[in-house]
Order: structure tokens, then C-alpha cells, then sequence
């Protein structure tokens, strides 16, 4: 066992919690947010901020523990990582002062240009080791343990070398970092790429989760489907969640709702699902 | 092609309507590593938009319910031919931009000087943000406010009469912190 893998063990179990999203803050602060275990931030919407957004900031950190999640360092990137972008994500670890943070295993920026949005890496041995030295350079800035997630592709690049379950066995040890496990992302990937998702699940390392993320999918009229953050979660999910939970030693869940927002009371529901889940697998209380 | 050309390669292509003309022109096929891409690069470049407009549609949300689909398709063709924004502010530089664009587009219109009014003080709050101003002051010929109510109404904005107007926004940490805003006109 790794040195990171025994931080990983140590990082405190955290149970059901939600990507916190700007029209539920005074739910989550009032007692409806009670239902929640704990908050997902995305790092990048309080780089740069008024001092009022960081005060938001603190004043959530006082009631959850709050989880960063970082979008665009693009960890990926054969260009190597934005020092500028690391140092505000830094500042914003620090005020949260979280168990451990979050990336992507992709990469957002290349010669110069920023897409804006993740885009997937080939599944090569170079991508590997891009990753591997990205990470190690994050290190020398934030100390905590990172975990990286996997994406959802509608692109298989060229260059590919491996199958993904390979690529991502290969990625998160070669960077010693926990895997979070985005539950819908491998479903989306396993039907639009057809490929057998408890085989994946054998063939990845899945003690090295620490985090899943999870929500709803939609579909287009060629049976696509697209991780649109906006739906309910759907059965095939909570199916999806239930073998994961079994499997992985997960020490907590966020669900992932970034449009079409419901009512709250429908994400304490789901959330409420998921911690359901989690107990019966006695990954927490 | 390794991997420093293929991301490289790949942004191109998903950032620039002519890079991707010329690499998947009918000339040049075998050419490109993409080119049996093409048809999801093409579908990856158009969803890239359709991210941005919907973090624009959120940003100037007044603009879109005064111009309708027509926002959509605006956004679209301004996104084709613009440079995309980059860094932390990205959705709020895009913003910024596309307001321009739709100003100068409507120079000349009926609509053109209700909606400089209606740009502008949607953005306020944006550029309050960026610049991390805690309090502003702009004066304008006709109510923001009045062009709201018409908006929410489904009235015309170009029906807004004229009316000189202060308005004075504010940072607020009191509830849920934001920018807030108090106009008075004339």
C-alpha cells in the first residue's frame, strides 16, 4: 500500500452531501439544510472574489465541511499546469480547510487557448505521465490528498494505447491520488461506448475511492446520452450507485445538479436515497 | 503525433470555425489525425457554444426575455467569429462582449437605446465583480426598472418612455449576500 493510499484511509467518512449551487444557499443554511452531510464547492466561483462571496464561503465552512473542486487546472495538459490558476485555487483550499480536494483526469487548456470545458486525454502511457508530473507539481503548492475523477467523453482521441478502465488504473497510481467515482459519468460511458460496467469495475482500483459523484442523465433521439447535470437521477443510477457502494470504500457522495434546479426538498429526497444507500453498506452511520 | 499536438490540434479545431474548414476540407483528407472525427469535433465545437450561451443566458437573463430566440441565434453567430474569453471571468468577459456586440448590431433600431439601457445594467453587478467595487452609481434616460416591469408584462421595451434615472447599486451581506440595486427617476 502506497503512502497516499494510507491518507486516503484516513481521510474522515462525510456521508451524503450536494454540489453547493448559489439559489440554495439560504436552504442550506436555514434547518432544511440539515438534510445535507456535507458541501461540494466548485473552487473556481470564489478565485478572485469580493470579500462577500468568500464570507459566504466562510460562513458555510462553519456549518459543513466543505469539499473543493476545482475545474480548469487541466492536469492533463502537456503544457503543464497554470501556476497562476494553482496559487488562487491554493487560497481557496486554505479557507476551507477541507479533508482533501478535487480535479478531473482531463485537460481544459492547450498551445495557449483555454476550451472552457474538459476535454478526454488519449488513453496513452504519455498522458500518463503528464498527469503524474501535473499532479506532483500541484503538490509542491497543496499538500492535501487529491482525488481525481473520471469524465464523461463523446470523443475517443487518437493515440489511444489502452481501454479506459487501464488508463485510469494506471493514472491514479502513477499519481497516487483517490478516485472519485463519478457514478453517472461511467454509466453515460459504458452505454455510449459499449462497454461492460461491472467488468470495469473489476478491472479498476476501487479502494482508491473516496467520493462519488451522481445525477440525473438525459438522452437524445439516437439513444446518446448526455450527462446534462439538469435531470432527477434516474433508476439505472441508484442501480449503478447501490453495486458501487457495495464495492467501493466510498467516505461520501455529492449529488451533481447544476441546471433545472428542483425543488429543494427533491435534492434532500435524493440526497436522503443516497445516504440510504451508503448505510446499508455501512460505508457511514 | 504526440500528445503536446494532439491537444493541441484538438483545441483548434473545437475553438476555430476556419481551423476546422480547412482540416476537414475535401482536399486535405488523410491529412489530419481528426478526420475521421469529424463529425463529433464538428458536434464537441457546437456543444462548447451552447455551454457558453447558457452561462451568457444566465448573466444577462433581462436581455434574453426582451429578445427571445433571437438572443440564441445572436450568441451563436457572435460566438463563431469571436475570440473566446479566457481565465477565472470567462462567462462574465463573454458577456461583456456580446453585449457590445448586440449594441452595435442594433444601432439604429428601435430597440437600440432601451436595450443599451438594459445591457448595462445587468452587467453593473458584473463589472462590480471583477472590479470588486462595493458600490456604483449610473445614470440613465430611461428606468431599468420600468423596462423590467415590461419585460415580466411581455410589453415591448421599446414603449418605455423617456426618464432620466439614478441608479445606485450596492453590495449587501445582510440574507443572502449580493449585489442589490435602488433606482430613482424623474
Amino acid at each position: 500500500m502506497s503512502c497516499d493510499l494510507d491518507k486516503l484511509v484516513d481521510i474522515p467518512v462525510l456521508g451524503s452531501g450536494i454540489g453547493y449551487r448559489e439559489p440554495w444557499s439560504q436552504n442550506l443554511l436555514s434547518e432544511s439544510g440539515d438534510g445535507v452531510d456535507f458541501l461540494e464547492i466548485t473552487a473556481d466561483h470564489f478565485m478572485d472574489a469580493p470579500n462577500w462571496k468568500i464570507d459566504q464561503l466562510k460562513e458555510l465552512s462553519e456549518k459543513f465541511t466543505l469539499i473543493p473542486h476545482a475545474l480548469d487546472l487541466s492536469l492533463g495538459s502537456s503544457d503543464g499546469i497554470d501556476q497562476v490558476y494553482l496559487e488562487k485555487l491554493q487560497s481557496v483550499i486554505e479557507v476551507v480547510s477541507p479533508p482533501y480536494w478535487s480535479e478531473h483526469l482531463a485537460f481544459t487548456k492547450a498551445g495557449g487557448l483555454e476550451l472552457g470545458h474538459l476535454a478526454p486525454l488519449p488513453f496513452s502511457n504519455e498522458a500518463i505521465d503528464v498527469i503524474a508530473n501535473n499532479v506532483q507539481k500541484s503538490r509542491e503548492y497543496i499538500k492535501l490528498p487529491l482525488i481525481l475523477e473520471n469524465i464523461t467523453y463523446g470523443i475517443k482521441m487518437p493515440g489511444n494505447e489502452m481501454s479506459e478502465s487501464e488508463f485510469i488504473t494506471k493514472s491514479l497510481s502513477a499519481a497516487d491520488c483517490g478516485w472519485l467515482l463519478d457514478v453517472t459519468n461511467l454509466y453515460v460511458n459504458s452505454v455510449n461506448h459499449s462497454f461492460d460496467v461491472k467488468q470495469f469495475l473489476e478491472e479498476t482500483p476501487t479502494e482508491r475511492v473516496v467520493q462519488l459523484h451522481y445525477v440525473g442523465f438525459s438522452s437524445n433521439d439516437k439513444g446518446y446520452l448526455i450527462d446534462d447535470h439538469g435531470s432527477a437521477v434516474n433508476e439505472e443510477i441508484w442501480e449503478l450507485m447501490d453495486q458501487v457502494l457495495c464495492l467501493c470504500p466510498a467516505k461520501g457522495t455529492i449529488l451533481e445538479r447544476d441546471s433545472k434546479f428542483p425543488k429543494f426538498s427533491e435534492i434532500i429526497d435524493e440526497t436522503q436515497r443516497a445516504r440510504g444507500i451508503g448505510k446499508k453498506y455501512k460505508r457511514w452511520d | 503525433m504526440g500528445l503536446k499536438d494532439i491537444q493541441k490540434e484538438f483545441v483548434k479545431l473545437s475553438l476555430n470555425k476556419e481551423a476546422r474548414e480547412d482540416a476537414f476540407d475535401t482536399d486535405s483528407i488523410g491529412s489530419n489525425e481528426f478526420e475521421h472525427l469529424k463529425l463529433a469535433i464538428n458536434r464537441h465545437a457546437y456543444s462548447l457554444i451552447r455551454k457558453r450561451l447558457g452561462a451568457v443566458k444566465s448573466i444577462l437573463r433581462i436581455t434574453r426575455m426582451v429578445m427571445g430566440d433571437a438572443f440564441d441565434e445572436e450568441f451563436i453567430k457572435f460566438a463563431q467569429v469571436s475570440e473566446v474569453p479566457s481565465g477565472i471571468n470567462r462567462h462574465r468577459k463573454d458577456s461583456i462582449m456580446f453585449a457590445d456586440w448586440l449594441v452595435n448590431l442594433k444601432e439604429g433600431s428601435k430597440l437600440f437605446k432601451p436595450l443599451k439601457v438594459v445591457l448595462s445594467h445587468e452587467l453593473q453587478p458584473i463589472h462590480m465583480w471583477m472590479n470588486k467595487r462595493r458600490f456604483s452609481i449610473k445614470c440613465y434616460n430611461r428606468s431599468p426598472h420600468q423596462m423590467m416591469d415590461f419585460c415580466k408584462n411581455s410589453l415591448p421595451i421599446s414603449k418605455a418612455r423617456i426618464s432620466p434615472t439614478i441608479v445606485i447599486w450596492w453590495e449587501t451581506r445582510r440574507g443572502m449576500s449580493c449585489y442589490r440595486w435602488q433606482s430613482f427617476s424623474l
